[in-house]
């Protein structure tokens, strides 16, 4: 899988919502980071062997680069959506997704993956596509010390609309006279009633913007920053998550040649923690090329966060399942993130790969994590 | 922060009859309303059941402003939408906005919204 000495990787997360959308490397790391594809497990390129259960995007697109000094364009491609979150749910309150139950917790973390990467050598192209399936029948809950900062966070975002109300109180007052004078003028007249209305509600907003350009305004927006900035909706307790996927491989990268190449199930368990979690991974991978490689993998990871790092231990063995197949191997990795910046982590994963004797079964890579997402959607004017 | 999203709409109500007002913050995401009545301060933070007016008193071409401050918590989501439940009119109604998409985990927007009872 990975073998080369120091190559270098790149998880360049450029969502359509952000990957990495936190601000704190302790609880953001926990909760907020978007987990490898299956799709790129089963290609073989995922960055992890143990990969835990985690938040889905609703849409998200990861880009990975394999080249030895980052010479070349990334080719490894993966497309994740989750069909729940690209929806809106106006009705889906904070509160009442802090539970979940068995089918409310599958469908809000159910994702679908798709990924593409260059498999062969530059002599003999291969070209890799995959989906893959996942969901989460359990997905832990929200601890209840979140629950009472989510709370204050209401009420502060409560205090601070009234700071704004206030603001424009006296200005309001008379928009809101020439406003009835207008619809008194307008009696029954619907049409002249609701143009009233809408210039009501462009000269209001026009009051709404300024105001909220005001010291005073700010000042009330920076002091709730300054309380809740660290907060994340992280999730806590049991979990278990289910996936799937298959593989295709393309020689050439001809569509015509195309074949089934591996498949494969997994189910993760685990336990989040406030700063501790513990995952169980337990993976069938089979080839329809080459059945001597069909395994059973049982892996496990430690993680501990910590402020702006969090480091992490996981061991890996693997048994084959056909006759004459290769003996059983074992790997074990340490790995290593720390923010730089908001959005800016250096990854490293260091260790033993399966085949120990072999050439390049040194693992070491050092790489950069990008959150590259910005503000992608104005709000379209009155 | 992003413009605030700014709304107005007509709610037909009973003579002399009070109506009461609920605010549902939807898609996961947190956020705290101030509710005005004719000027006056009602409320703010989360509103449940929030009492307009009085008994015997007439609303007709009296609004409630309400402004919504949403911060995005959700980590799979950045849509925002709110939800006012006016009840005690002709009949209960929702309106429902959702038309702001919030990019990163900490964004906010403003819903500016008046109801103007008919």
């Amino acid at each position: 899988m990975r073998t080369s000495i120091l190559m270098p990787l790149i998880g360049l997360s450029l969502a359509v919502v952000p990957l990495a959308a936190q601000s704190t490397a302790g609880p953001a790391f926990n909760g907020l980071r978007t987990p490898a594809a299956p799709a790129f497990v089963l290609l073989g390129i995922a960055p992890t062997e143990v990969e835990r259960p985690n938040t889905p995007a609703d849409l998200a697109l990861s880009v990975l680069n394999r080249s030895a000094g980052l010479t070349s364009l990334p080719k490894d491609v993966a497309l994740e959506i989750s069909p729940y979150w690209l929806v809106k749910h106006p009705m889906l309150t904070w509160e009442a997704d802090s539970v979940r139950g068995i089918d409310s917790s599958i469908a809000r973390t159910m994702t679908i993956s798709f990924a593409t990467a260059e498999l062969g050598t530059s002599t003999r192209p291969v070209t890799g596509l995959a989906l893959g399936l996942r969901a989460a029948p359990f997905s832990g809950r929200i601890p209840a010390r979140t629950t009472a900062r989510l709370r204050e966070l209401g009420d502060r975002l409560g205090i601070e609309s009234r700071v704004l109300a206030d603001l424009r109180a006296e200005r309001l007052k008379v928009l809101e006279r020439i406003r009835t004078q207008e619809l008194e003028a307008a009696g029954t007249d619907s049409a002249r009633r609701r143009e009233a209305l809408d210039r009501f509600t462009s000269a209001r907003g026009e009051l709404t913007r300024t105001v909220m350009q005001s010291p005073q305004y700010q000042v009330s927006v920076d002091s709730t920053e300054a309380m809740f900035r660290d907060l994340a909706l992280n999730r806590e307790g049991f979990v278990l998550e289910l996936a799937a996927g298959a593989a295709l491989q393309a020689p050439g990268g001809a569509a015509d040649s195309a074949s089934l190449a591996r498949w494969g199930a997994w189910i993760t368990a685990g336990y989040e923690g406030k700063t501790l979690s513990f995952v169980v991974v337990n993976r069938f991978l089979a080839s329809s090329v080459d059945s001597i490689f069909d395994a059973l993998s049982l892996g496990m990871r430690l993680i501990y966060t910590s402020g702006r790092y969090a480091i992490s231990a996981e061991g890996s063995f693997r048994s084959f399942t056909e006759r004459g197949a290769p003996s059983n191997e074992s790997r074990f990795a340490a790995l290593v993130d720390f923010e730089l910046q908001k959005g800016l982590w250096v990854t490293g994963t260091f260790g033993r790969d399966y085949a120990a004797g072999a050439p390049g079964s040194l693992i070491a890579q050092i790489g950069l994590a990008i959150n590259v997402a910005g503000q992608r959607i104005k709000i379209p004017g009155p | 922060m992003l413009d605030p999203v700014e709304k107005s709409d007509f709610y037909p109500v009973r003579a002399m009859t009070p109506v009461t007002l609920s605010i549902k913050i939807g898609n996961g995401q947190v956020g705290g309303t101030n509710v005005t009545f004719d000027g006056t301060p009602l409320g703010s933070g989360p509103i449940t059941n929030l009492p307009i007016g009085t008994a015997g008193q007439d609303l007709k071409d009296k609004s409630v402003d309400c402004l919504t401050t949403v911060r995005r918590q959700n980590p799979s989501s950045g849509k925002t939408s709110v939800t006012y439940t006016l009840k005690g009119g002709v009949q209960d109604q929702d309106f429902t906005y959702n038309d702001a998409t919030l990019s990163q985990i900490g964004d906010r927007v403003v819903y500016d919204v008046s109801f103007v009872f008919s």
